[in-house]
Protein backbone atom coordinates (compact mmCIF):
# COMPACT_ATOMS: atom_id res chain seq x y z
CA UNK A 1 0.00 0.00 0.00
CA UNK A 2 2.90 2.01 1.23
CA UNK A 3 4.81 2.06 -2.17
CA UNK A 4 1.83 3.41 -3.85
CA UNK A 5 0.06 6.14 -1.38
CA UNK A 6 0.79 7.95 1.42
CA UNK A 7 -1.63 8.51 5.03
CA UNK A 8 -3.01 11.37 5.12
CA UNK A 9 -5.58 11.67 8.25
CA UNK A 10 -7.73 8.75 7.71
CA UNK A 11 -7.35 8.59 4.02
CA UNK A 12 -4.69 7.40 1.86
CA UNK A 13 -3.21 10.00 -1.19
CA UNK A 14 -1.58 8.60 -4.28
CA UNK A 15 2.07 9.50 -4.87
CA UNK A 16 1.93 9.56 -8.61
CA UNK A 17 -0.49 12.09 -9.87
CA UNK A 18 -3.12 12.21 -12.25
CA UNK A 19 -0.88 10.63 -15.22
CA UNK A 20 1.48 7.75 -14.25
CA UNK A 21 -0.93 5.07 -15.76
CA UNK A 22 1.94 2.36 -14.78
CA UNK A 23 1.35 3.40 -11.62
CA UNK A 24 -2.24 3.45 -11.79
CA UNK A 25 -2.50 0.01 -12.99
CA UNK A 26 -0.01 -1.72 -11.02
CA UNK A 27 -1.30 -0.29 -7.87
CA UNK A 28 -4.96 -1.56 -8.70
CA UNK A 29 -3.76 -4.88 -9.91
CA UNK A 30 -2.08 -5.49 -6.05
CA UNK A 31 -5.45 -4.42 -4.58
CA UNK A 32 -7.70 -6.77 -3.60
CA UNK A 33 -10.55 -3.63 -3.17
CA UNK A 34 -11.09 -2.08 -7.09
CA UNK A 35 -14.65 -1.81 -7.76
CA UNK A 36 -14.87 -0.58 -11.38
CA UNK A 37 -16.31 2.67 -11.24
CA UNK A 38 -19.01 4.27 -13.81
CA UNK A 39 -17.81 3.76 -18.01
CA UNK A 40 -17.62 7.65 -18.13
CA UNK A 41 -15.73 8.55 -15.62
CA UNK A 42 -12.95 6.59 -16.38
CA UNK A 43 -9.32 8.11 -17.80
CA UNK A 44 -7.44 5.02 -18.07
CA UNK A 45 -7.80 2.90 -21.18
CA UNK A 46 -6.96 0.37 -18.97
CA UNK A 47 -9.92 -1.26 -17.23
CA UNK A 48 -8.00 -1.95 -14.08
CA UNK A 49 -6.26 0.91 -13.27
CA UNK A 50 -6.21 2.95 -10.25
CA UNK A 51 -7.74 6.36 -12.19
CA UNK A 52 -10.78 3.78 -13.50
CA UNK A 53 -11.60 2.82 -9.55
CA UNK A 54 -15.12 3.55 -8.02
CA UNK A 55 -12.98 4.70 -4.45
CA UNK A 56 -10.92 7.27 -5.96
CA UNK A 57 -11.69 10.97 -5.40
CA UNK A 58 -9.82 13.06 -7.25
CA UNK A 59 -8.30 15.90 -5.41
CA UNK A 60 -5.88 19.10 -7.84
CA UNK A 61 -2.76 16.88 -7.93
CA UNK A 62 -4.24 13.16 -7.20
CA UNK A 63 -6.37 11.19 -6.00
CA UNK A 64 -7.64 9.69 -2.19
CA UNK A 65 -8.44 6.37 -2.08
CA UNK A 66 -11.90 6.02 -0.03
CA UNK A 67 -11.94 2.57 0.31
CA UNK A 68 -11.06 1.83 4.24
CA UNK A 69 -7.46 0.33 4.29
CA UNK A 70 -7.51 0.05 8.13
CA UNK A 71 -6.92 -3.38 8.06
CA UNK A 72 -4.27 -3.31 5.13
CA UNK B 1 -43.28 22.20 -28.80
CA UNK B 2 -40.21 23.74 -26.73
CA UNK B 3 -36.57 23.09 -26.44
CA UNK B 4 -35.47 23.28 -23.22
CA UNK B 5 -31.84 22.61 -21.33
CA UNK B 6 -32.20 20.47 -18.84
CA UNK B 7 -28.85 19.92 -16.32
CA UNK B 8 -28.49 18.34 -12.38
CA UNK B 9 -24.97 18.17 -10.44
CA UNK B 10 -24.10 16.13 -7.35
CA UNK B 11 -26.70 13.22 -7.02
CA UNK B 12 -24.43 10.66 -6.41
CA UNK B 13 -21.96 8.79 -3.96
CA UNK B 14 -19.49 6.63 -3.98
CA UNK B 15 -21.37 3.52 -5.09
CA UNK B 16 -24.47 4.67 -6.17
CA UNK B 17 -25.83 4.95 -9.65
CA UNK B 18 -24.38 8.11 -11.30
CA UNK B 19 -25.57 11.14 -12.32
CA UNK B 20 -25.38 10.46 -15.83
CA UNK B 21 -27.46 7.18 -15.58
CA UNK B 22 -29.87 9.59 -13.72
CA UNK B 23 -29.93 12.39 -16.35
CA UNK B 24 -30.32 9.51 -18.94
CA UNK B 25 -33.07 7.80 -17.31
CA UNK B 26 -34.90 11.95 -16.89
CA UNK B 27 -34.36 11.98 -20.82
CA UNK B 28 -36.14 8.78 -21.28
CA UNK B 29 -38.97 9.09 -18.77
CA UNK B 30 -39.15 13.03 -20.41
CA UNK B 31 -39.34 11.61 -24.00
CA UNK B 32 -41.98 9.10 -23.23
CA UNK B 33 -44.17 11.44 -21.58
CA UNK B 34 -43.66 13.90 -24.41
CA UNK B 35 -44.52 11.33 -27.02
CA UNK B 36 -48.09 10.30 -25.53
CA UNK B 37 -48.57 13.68 -26.29
CA UNK B 38 -47.40 13.81 -30.05
CA UNK B 39 -46.03 11.05 -31.07
CA UNK B 40 -42.54 12.18 -31.58
CA UNK B 41 -39.43 11.43 -29.53
CA UNK B 42 -36.27 13.29 -29.67
CA UNK B 43 -34.02 13.52 -26.95
CA UNK B 44 -29.98 14.02 -27.51
CA UNK B 45 -26.96 13.16 -26.43
CA UNK B 46 -26.19 13.62 -22.76
CA UNK B 47 -23.06 15.70 -21.92
CA UNK B 48 -20.99 15.43 -18.84
CA UNK B 49 -19.35 18.38 -17.97
CA UNK B 50 -16.08 18.17 -15.58
CA UNK B 51 -15.86 21.18 -13.23
CA UNK B 52 -13.13 22.35 -10.72
CA UNK B 53 -11.55 19.74 -8.36
CA UNK B 54 -10.95 21.96 -5.48
CA UNK B 55 -10.35 21.14 -1.47
CA UNK B 56 -13.28 23.87 -0.78
CA UNK B 57 -15.67 21.92 -2.96
CA UNK B 58 -17.61 19.61 -1.27
CA UNK B 59 -18.57 17.44 -4.78
CA UNK B 60 -19.79 13.78 -3.65
CA UNK B 61 -17.74 11.71 -6.71
CA UNK B 62 -16.55 13.62 -9.63
CA UNK B 63 -17.53 16.83 -9.38
CA UNK B 64 -18.66 16.76 -12.84
CA UNK B 65 -22.66 17.72 -14.11
CA UNK B 66 -24.71 15.95 -17.05
CA UNK B 67 -26.84 18.03 -19.12
CA UNK B 68 -29.16 17.19 -21.85
CA UNK B 69 -31.31 19.05 -24.29
CA UNK B 70 -35.01 17.53 -25.16
CA UNK B 71 -37.78 18.83 -27.67
CA UNK B 72 -41.20 18.64 -25.65
CA UNK B 73 -44.92 19.49 -26.30
CA UNK B 74 -45.14 18.93 -22.11
CA UNK B 75 -45.38 22.08 -20.01
CA UNK B 76 -42.46 23.88 -17.74
CA UNK B 77 -44.11 22.22 -14.79
CA UNK B 78 -44.76 18.84 -16.13
CA UNK B 79 -41.19 19.01 -17.31
CA UNK B 80 -40.02 20.08 -13.61
CA UNK B 81 -42.00 17.66 -12.18
CA UNK B 82 -40.99 14.41 -14.09
CA UNK B 83 -37.14 15.77 -13.05
CA UNK B 84 -37.73 16.07 -9.59
CA UNK B 85 -39.90 13.27 -8.63
CA UNK B 86 -36.62 11.28 -10.16
CA UNK B 87 -34.00 13.24 -8.65
CA UNK B 88 -35.26 12.60 -5.73
CA UNK B 89 -36.16 9.11 -5.69
CA UNK B 90 -32.70 7.83 -7.32
CA UNK B 91 -30.52 11.02 -5.41
CA UNK B 92 -27.96 9.26 -3.45
CA UNK B 93 -29.09 10.34 0.55
CA UNK B 94 -25.74 12.11 0.66
CA UNK B 95 -25.92 13.85 -2.06
CA UNK B 96 -26.68 17.29 -2.89
CA UNK B 97 -28.47 17.72 -5.40
CA UNK B 98 -29.10 20.58 -8.28
CA UNK B 99 -31.51 21.04 -10.86
CA UNK B 100 -31.42 23.56 -13.73
CA UNK B 101 -33.95 24.04 -16.61
CA UNK B 102 -33.98 26.38 -19.43
CA UNK B 103 -36.16 27.53 -22.25
CA UNK B 104 -33.70 27.90 -25.03
CA UNK B 105 -36.23 29.68 -26.75
CA UNK B 106 -36.93 32.39 -23.74
CA UNK B 107 -34.99 35.74 -23.68
CA UNK B 108 -31.80 34.81 -22.05
CA UNK B 109 -27.41 36.74 -22.23
CA UNK B 110 -26.02 33.29 -23.45
CA UNK B 111 -22.42 34.61 -22.43
CA UNK B 112 -23.36 35.48 -18.83
CA UNK B 113 -24.49 31.40 -18.83
CA UNK B 114 -21.18 30.46 -21.01
CA UNK B 115 -18.97 32.90 -18.76
CA UNK B 116 -20.53 31.68 -15.36
CA UNK B 117 -19.65 27.74 -16.46
CA UNK B 118 -16.17 28.37 -17.65
CA UNK B 119 -15.52 30.08 -14.65
CA UNK B 120 -16.69 27.24 -12.57
CA UNK B 121 -13.85 25.14 -14.14
CA UNK B 122 -11.41 27.34 -12.68
CA UNK B 123 -12.52 29.07 -9.71
CA UNK B 124 -14.85 27.89 -6.53
CA UNK B 125 -18.41 29.53 -7.06
CA UNK B 126 -21.30 29.93 -4.41
CA UNK B 127 -24.97 29.19 -4.51
CA UNK B 128 -25.60 33.15 -4.17
CA UNK B 129 -23.57 33.24 -7.13
CA UNK B 130 -25.43 30.79 -9.16
CA UNK B 131 -29.05 31.62 -8.05
CA UNK B 132 -28.60 35.33 -8.91
CA UNK B 133 -27.72 34.56 -12.37
CA UNK B 134 -30.53 31.81 -12.60
CA UNK B 135 -32.55 34.93 -11.39
CA UNK B 136 -31.04 37.06 -13.82
CA UNK B 137 -30.98 34.93 -16.79
CA UNK B 138 -34.50 33.10 -16.40
CA UNK B 139 -33.27 29.97 -15.66
CA UNK B 140 -34.97 27.48 -13.14
CA UNK B 141 -32.60 26.88 -10.30
CA UNK B 142 -33.64 24.16 -7.34
CA UNK B 143 -31.79 22.33 -4.95
CA UNK B 144 -33.14 19.00 -3.66
CA UNK B 145 -31.58 17.47 -0.49
CA UNK B 146 -28.82 18.43 1.37
CA UNK B 147 -27.23 21.84 1.39
CA UNK B 148 -28.39 21.71 -2.12
CA UNK B 149 -24.70 23.14 -3.43
CA UNK B 150 -25.49 20.66 -6.82
CA UNK B 151 -26.92 24.07 -8.02
CA UNK B 152 -23.97 25.62 -8.54
CA UNK B 153 -22.67 22.50 -11.05
CA UNK B 154 -26.40 22.21 -12.34
CA UNK B 155 -26.59 26.03 -13.79
CA UNK B 156 -22.47 25.50 -15.12
CA UNK B 157 -23.27 22.57 -16.75
CA UNK B 158 -25.79 24.67 -18.75
CA UNK B 159 -23.60 27.91 -19.33
CA UNK B 160 -20.95 24.89 -20.81
CA UNK B 161 -23.58 23.29 -23.21
CA UNK B 162 -24.50 26.40 -24.45
CA UNK B 163 -20.71 27.12 -25.14
CA UNK B 164 -20.50 24.24 -27.69
CA UNK B 165 -17.24 23.63 -26.75
CA UNK B 166 -17.48 21.22 -23.90
CA UNK B 167 -18.41 17.64 -22.64
CA UNK B 168 -17.65 14.16 -23.20
CA UNK B 169 -20.22 12.64 -24.59
CA UNK B 170 -22.53 9.66 -21.99
CA UNK B 171 -21.96 6.33 -23.09
CA UNK B 172 -20.34 4.63 -25.83
CA UNK B 173 -21.14 3.65 -29.36
CA UNK B 174 -21.42 0.46 -30.19
CA UNK B 175 -20.71 -0.27 -34.40
CA UNK B 176 -20.28 -4.55 -33.39
CA UNK B 177 -16.10 -4.17 -31.86
CA UNK B 178 -14.87 -5.44 -29.00
CA UNK B 179 -14.78 -2.78 -26.21
CA UNK B 180 -11.51 -4.81 -24.98
CA UNK B 181 -9.40 -3.11 -27.93
CA UNK B 182 -8.92 -6.77 -29.35
CA UNK B 183 -9.83 -5.70 -32.89
CA UNK B 184 -10.24 -2.64 -35.27
CA UNK B 185 -12.92 -1.97 -37.56
CA UNK B 186 -11.73 0.38 -40.84
CA UNK B 187 -14.55 2.52 -42.47
CA UNK B 188 -14.60 6.12 -43.95
CA UNK B 189 -15.70 9.21 -42.06
CA UNK B 190 -18.87 9.10 -44.26
CA UNK B 191 -19.53 5.98 -43.62
CA UNK B 192 -19.03 6.33 -39.36
CA UNK B 193 -22.02 8.92 -39.77
CA UNK B 194 -24.12 7.67 -41.12
CA UNK B 195 -23.73 4.42 -38.87
CA UNK B 196 -23.72 6.16 -35.39
CA UNK B 197 -25.75 9.46 -35.95
CA UNK B 198 -23.01 11.70 -34.93
CA UNK B 199 -22.11 14.93 -36.56
CA UNK B 200 -18.11 15.05 -37.63
CA UNK B 201 -14.86 13.60 -36.83
CA UNK B 202 -12.72 15.62 -35.05
CA UNK B 203 -9.23 15.88 -34.84
CA UNK B 204 -7.25 16.54 -31.61
CA UNK B 205 -5.89 19.23 -33.08
CA UNK B 206 -9.35 20.82 -34.11
CA UNK B 207 -9.84 19.55 -37.71
CA UNK B 208 -12.65 18.70 -39.60
CA UNK B 209 -11.85 15.35 -41.31
CA UNK B 210 -13.30 14.91 -44.62
CA UNK B 211 -15.89 12.38 -45.47
CA UNK B 212 -13.53 10.26 -47.73
CA UNK B 213 -10.46 10.20 -44.62
CA UNK B 214 -10.39 6.33 -43.50
CA UNK B 215 -10.74 5.52 -39.98
CA UNK B 216 -9.12 2.98 -37.74
CA UNK B 217 -11.54 2.61 -34.44
CA UNK B 218 -10.88 -0.34 -31.58
CA UNK B 219 -11.68 -0.49 -27.83
CA UNK B 220 -14.51 1.88 -26.07
CA UNK B 221 -15.64 4.82 -29.14
CA UNK B 222 -16.68 8.02 -27.05
CA UNK B 223 -17.96 11.24 -28.94
CA UNK B 224 -17.41 14.53 -27.33
CA UNK B 225 -19.29 17.84 -27.95
CA UNK B 226 -16.70 20.77 -29.22
CA UNK B 227 -17.30 23.13 -32.36
CA UNK B 228 -21.25 22.99 -31.88
CA UNK B 229 -21.17 19.49 -32.64
CA UNK B 230 -21.67 15.79 -31.06
CA UNK B 231 -18.44 14.41 -32.98
CA UNK B 232 -15.66 11.37 -32.88
CA UNK B 233 -12.31 12.89 -31.59
CA UNK B 234 -9.61 11.43 -33.33
CA UNK B 235 -5.69 11.55 -33.19
CA UNK B 236 -2.83 10.52 -35.58
CA UNK B 237 -1.60 7.32 -34.88
CA UNK B 238 1.42 6.62 -37.38
CA UNK B 239 -0.86 7.84 -40.48
CA UNK B 240 -4.05 6.26 -39.21
CA UNK B 241 -6.86 8.21 -37.71
CA UNK B 242 -7.86 6.75 -34.45
CA UNK B 243 -10.01 7.51 -32.15
CA UNK B 244 -8.98 8.87 -28.72
CA UNK B 245 -8.01 7.01 -25.33
CA UNK B 246 -9.52 7.43 -22.59
CA UNK B 247 -5.95 9.80 -21.65
CA UNK B 248 -6.48 11.68 -24.52
CA UNK B 249 -10.85 12.50 -23.74
CA UNK B 250 -9.93 13.13 -20.28
CA UNK B 251 -9.76 17.22 -20.95
CA UNK B 252 -12.89 17.41 -22.80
Amino acid sequence: MQQWFTQQSHLWLFKFGVEDYLQARTAAIDCQDFLVDDEDEHTDNTLKSCYNCMYRRWQPESFHCHKNHASK
Amino acid sequence: MKTWLICIDDTDDICTKGTGEIAEEIATKLAAASAENTGLRSTRYVTRHQLLVHPDIPYTSHNSAMCFQIDSSLDFFQIKDICVTHLKQESATIADPGLAILDLEAEFDIRKLIEFGQQTKIEVKTKQQAYELAKAQGVDLTEHGGTGQGVIGAIAGIGLRLSGQDGRVKGHIKLGQKTDGSDELLMSVEQFIAQTGLQAVITTEGEILAPHDQLTLKGKIKAVYIQFQFALLVSNESGCWCNATKQQLKSY
